[in-house]
């Protein structure tokens, strides 16, 4: 507790080091924000004014562009390797090499080194997931990239080049290197040599947007040619549809936008809820086929959700814990 | 209808909307106080006492959103107060203006002055703030890459955004 400054009073000198770990330690928290946490760090709060202007001031610092950019700068070969698990790699690759090493050999040709690389690298997973709010970035080792929105799960296969969407949305930069990407989601195989794209689970229904280059993907036994600027729909009952939108606009989630035109509003009611700590819903299931437009702050959720209130003329109310609309 | 959502593993980039939405609880909350209470001490004393009483029903598992409780709590604790004064509201209850940023540094001076501030750390630590922030990895993979506990990556973390922070100033908000 303070002796210096007045209640409730702002200015004052700059918070101290000791001060800033401790804001540090609330921002940076990797535990759940429970309703304890949560009241705990009011309480924290209001044990002293300069403990709000530390925390300001950390937050701050985490979130702006300029440290990741100093950071690259520090660190310029670590962009790009995945999670290292040292022993196992070199094993693995020791392996590969020896069994490539008696395939030269013997003569055989590409389709025997493939067999030893996929031996040598079984089929293990790595998965990612994100925190409702959380946005993740995870560089690759083929140096391409994985952008997951929050509340979102993927798994990634540990010989890379394969990745199955669980939950939420993810958009995927394809690096060209050998081997095309595979994703799935659902009833929905992808398939990418290089470029971008985006994949969405929300409603029920599965999303597939080719936002650069170009990819195939295949839904039950057809298959469709795509290229930017594309998007796929699996609809919920199973009928495929296909659209074209800005890619630019389906990117925008990565700055925390979403920008629709004419998407459900059950679609667009479950991406605002991957940031929203109360849950979100409609009052009937039929107003999930309302045809929405704009652009939306994915960070404020309950905002965006009220805008789209008045937009449409729907009520929005408390719910239990959450907020329903219409 | 929620969104199909995966378990809650925090695996932070870094961007805590929860400490954003606190942080203007917190402020709503103080307004709410000093819009009603003009002794200052008088209004500190409401604001310690609601956060002990919040404290108290949150420990016995009674609270789910803290902020609105609290606002809930502050009232109940002004009206209990009989000798004290209690005005009308000035105002609508907004919250406080957000601190501003001081003037605006240059976008270069600030990346130069970041830079040599990383430089500045020891490498290890430099090193869990580069895997964390720019790589996106969780504690527990950075400790297992590094070969250090989860205790000592968030001992990293804290410390040299503590340090970072206290270099760059307040005058650093983004």
């Amino acid at each position: 507790m303070t002796g210096g400054s007045p209640p409730l009073s702002p200015g004052g000198s700059p918070p101290s080091e000791a001060m800033l770990e401790a804001a540090a330690d609330w921002v940076l928290a990797d535990e759940p924000w429970t309703p304890a946490r949560q009241a705990a760090f009011l309480a924290w709060l209001a044990a002293d004014p300069a403990h709000a202007r530390a925390t300001e001031q950390v937050r701050a610092l985490w979130k702006d562009p300029a440290l990741a950019q100093a950071l690259a700068e520090v660190a310029p070969a670590a962009a790009n390797d995945d999670v290292p698990r040292p022993f196992l790699a070199s094993r693995r690759r020791a392996l590969a090499a020896g069994i490539a090493g008696v395939a030269a050999l013997a003569g055989a040709g590409a389709w025997l080194r493939q067999v030893a690389q996929d031996r040598a690298a079984p089929d293990r997973n790595d998965e990612y997931a994100t925190a409702i709010g959380q946005r993740r970035e995870v560089a690759l080792a083929d140096g391409g990239a994985l952008v997951l929105d929050a509340a979102s799960r993927v798994t990634v296969g540990t010989a890379g080049r394969r990745l199955d969407l669980l939950a939420g949305q993810v958009a995927v930069r394809v690096a060209p290197a050998g081997r095309p990407w595979r994703a799935q989601a659902r009833s929905l195989a992808v398939e990418a040599a290089e470029g971008a794209f985006i994949l969405d689970r929300s409603a029920g229904q599965v999303d597939l947007t080719v936002t650069a280059g170009r990819a195939s993907a295949r839904v039950d036994d057809r298959h469709h040619d795509l290229t930017a600027g594309d998007r796929l729909v699996v609809a919920a009952g199973g009928g495929v549809v296909r659209d074209r939108v800005d890619p630019g606009d389906a990117d925008a989630f990565r700055q925390g936008w979403l920008v629709v035109r004419d998407q459900r509003l059950d679609v667009v009611v479950a991406h605002l809820a991957r940031y929203s700590p109360r849950s979100l819903a409609l009052a009937r299931p039929d107003l999930g086929k309302l045809a929405v437009s704009g652009r939306f702050r994915l960070d404020q959720p309950a905002d965006s959700l009220r805008l789209i209130a008045g937009l449409y003329g729907l009520r929005l109310g408390e719910s239990g814990d959450g907020l329903r609309l219409g | 209808m929620a969104a199909e959502m995966g378990p809650t593993r925090m695996l932070s980039l870094g961007y805590p909307d929860i400490v954003a939405d606190l942080l203007a609880g917190n402020r709503r909350l103080l307004a709410f106080i000093r819009n009603r209470i003009r002794n200052p001490a008088e209004a500190d004393d409401v604001y310690q006492e609601t956060m002990l009483r919040m404290l108290e029903r949150v420990r016995e598992g009674d609270v789910r959103q803290p902020v609105p409780y609290a606002l809930r709590v502050a009232h109940s604790v002004i009206l209990d107060r009989v000798d004290t004064p209690v005005q009308e509201p000035l105002a609508d209850d907004l919250p406080c203006a957000s601190p501003a940023p001081d003037q605006v540094v240059s976008g270069r001076q600030r990346l130069a002055a970041l830079t040599s501030a990383l430089r500045a750390l020891p490498p290890q630590r430099r090193e869990v703030v580069v895997r964390r922030r720019l790589k996106g990895q969780s504690r527990q993979e950075i400790a297992r890459a590094m070969g250090i506990s989860e205790e000592t990556v968030k001992k990293h973390l804290t410390r040299a955004l503590a340090q970072l922070a206290a270099v760059m100033g307040e005058d650093g908000a983004a």
